[in-house]
């Protein structure tokens, strides 16, 4: 822990033998009561003056990973659990569990302006009122929740897939765009817009003047491994969706070349498939 | 956040500015020292309070953390981990801004 100010370091110590995976601060102002989450187990902190930890009590709570914290205004604790639940604790007390994710793990939280909003895996923000935690209101998007935030009604809500989604009276809105896993590999240019291809299983088409995505299309849906191999990459996706160039022609034809050697052709950018795709090769691309 | 880089967006005039980027210093490796931004991938974000300023933490064997403006992106404070510290994944803001949490 750091002074903003000087820069000094005020509080340093070591915290469980399992993974934390968040850590937030009580938002009373005054208040230094830290709680980190992680692997099997979650903690507070008393971090000036005292300087002391103990470990969240589940009582009758089914003890699970907590994989995000945060604090609202009141000074109550919340974290979501890898089993799709928002824990609420009181005085590191667990007080109630409530549903979040309807499948997988809850992968971001943020309590503002009397609301709790809470992400999943699968791509939904429910919102709470609080203290009651009764659900008010609940938005789908097609990728994992990385990140929310609110304010006077605006919601931003960060996804896995590269995009950062502005909600506001119920209207979704994108307002950023980026290919998001490994390596941009493909760049030409397609009636004056670029047209970009990269590992993350997409080729976008970008209007450089207004500054937005004007299109995208999947590389290919089968998962394949190339027998030959494939290059090094940080993407996790398989070597036939992972592009490695891209030409497009005046015509409005656009070529892909995959990871595992194959060569997909489209005649127009928002077609739903290839019009032709090459086997041929032997080798990695 | 993206990579190295800290971006302020402003979606009604779909413009932005950065903490960080640049030219590197070091031409022969390719890299950029951490003095001034990042120079390995952003793992975590946390924005004041008052939304007037911004902590960033990196990845890396001896990450770093910066405050910087969120208006400007202009660098505040530079915080530091010892060399064999793991990567810091997350951080928080103390709610009247005056601390800063980090974990590796």
């Amino acid at each position: 822990m750091f002074d903003l100010g000087s820069g000094g370091q005020v509080f340093k110590q070591a915290g469980d033998k399992n993974k934390i995976y968040d850590c937030a601060f009580d938002r009373k102002p005054g208040s230094t009561t830290l709680v980190t989450a992680g692997t099997k187990h979650i903690k507070f902190w008393e971090t000036i003056g005292e300087q002391k930890k103990n470990s969240g009590i589940h009582g009758d709570f089914p003890m699970t990973s907590h994989c995000v914290a945060c604090f609202d205004d009141e000074g109550i604790a919340y974290t979501g659990g890898h089993n799709g639940m928002v824990y609420k604790w009181e005085n590191r007390h667990c007080a109630s569990t409530t549903k979040a994710a309807k499948s997988g793990f809850v992968s971001a939280i943020r309590a503002v302006d009397g609301q709790l909003f809470a992400g999943g895996k699968c791509g939904t923000v429910t919102v709470f009122a609080l203290p009651d935690m009764s659900v008010t209101n609940t938005v789908s998007f097609d990728s994992m929740v990385r990140a929310i935030d609110h304010q006077n009604g605006n919601m931003l809500v960060g996804l896995r897939n590269g995009s950062i989604m502005h909600v506001s009276g119920g209207a979704n809105k994108e307002i950023m765009a980026s290919h998001h896993d490994g390596e941009v590999w493909g760049l030409d240019t397609l009636k004056g817009k670029v047209c970009t291809s990269g590992d993350d299983n997409q080729v976008i088409v970008w209007d450089v003047e207004k500054r937005v995505k004007e299109s995208s299309m999947i590389v290919s849906n089968e998962k394949r491994q190339s027998k030959a191999g494939r290059a090094s990459t940080l993407s996790h996706k398989a070597a036939s969706q992972c592009s490695r160039a891209v030409v497009c022609r005046d015509n409005g034809v656009v070529v892909v070349a995959a990871n595992d050697g194959r060569v997909h052709v489209w005649d127009d950018v928002k077609a739903s498939a290839p019009v032709a795709t090459l086997t041929e090769s032997d080798e990695w691309i | 956040m993206t990579a190295c880089l800290g971006v302020i967006l402003d979606h009604n005039s779909n413009t932005q500015k950065f903490f960080g980027g640049g030219e590197v210093n070091d031409e022969r490796r390719g890299e950029q020292n951490d003095h001034d931004m990042h120079n390995d991938d952003i793992l975590g974000l946390e924005i004041s309070p008052d939304r007037s300023f911004a902590v960033t933490c990196q990845r890396g064997p001896k990450p770093t953390c910066f405050s910087w403006d969120a208006a400007t992106g202009e660098k505040k404070m530079r915080f530091t981990l010892p060399k064999g510290s793991r990567g810091i994944n997350c951080c928080s803001i103390s709610g009247d801004g005056k601390y800063m949490a980090c974990v590796d």
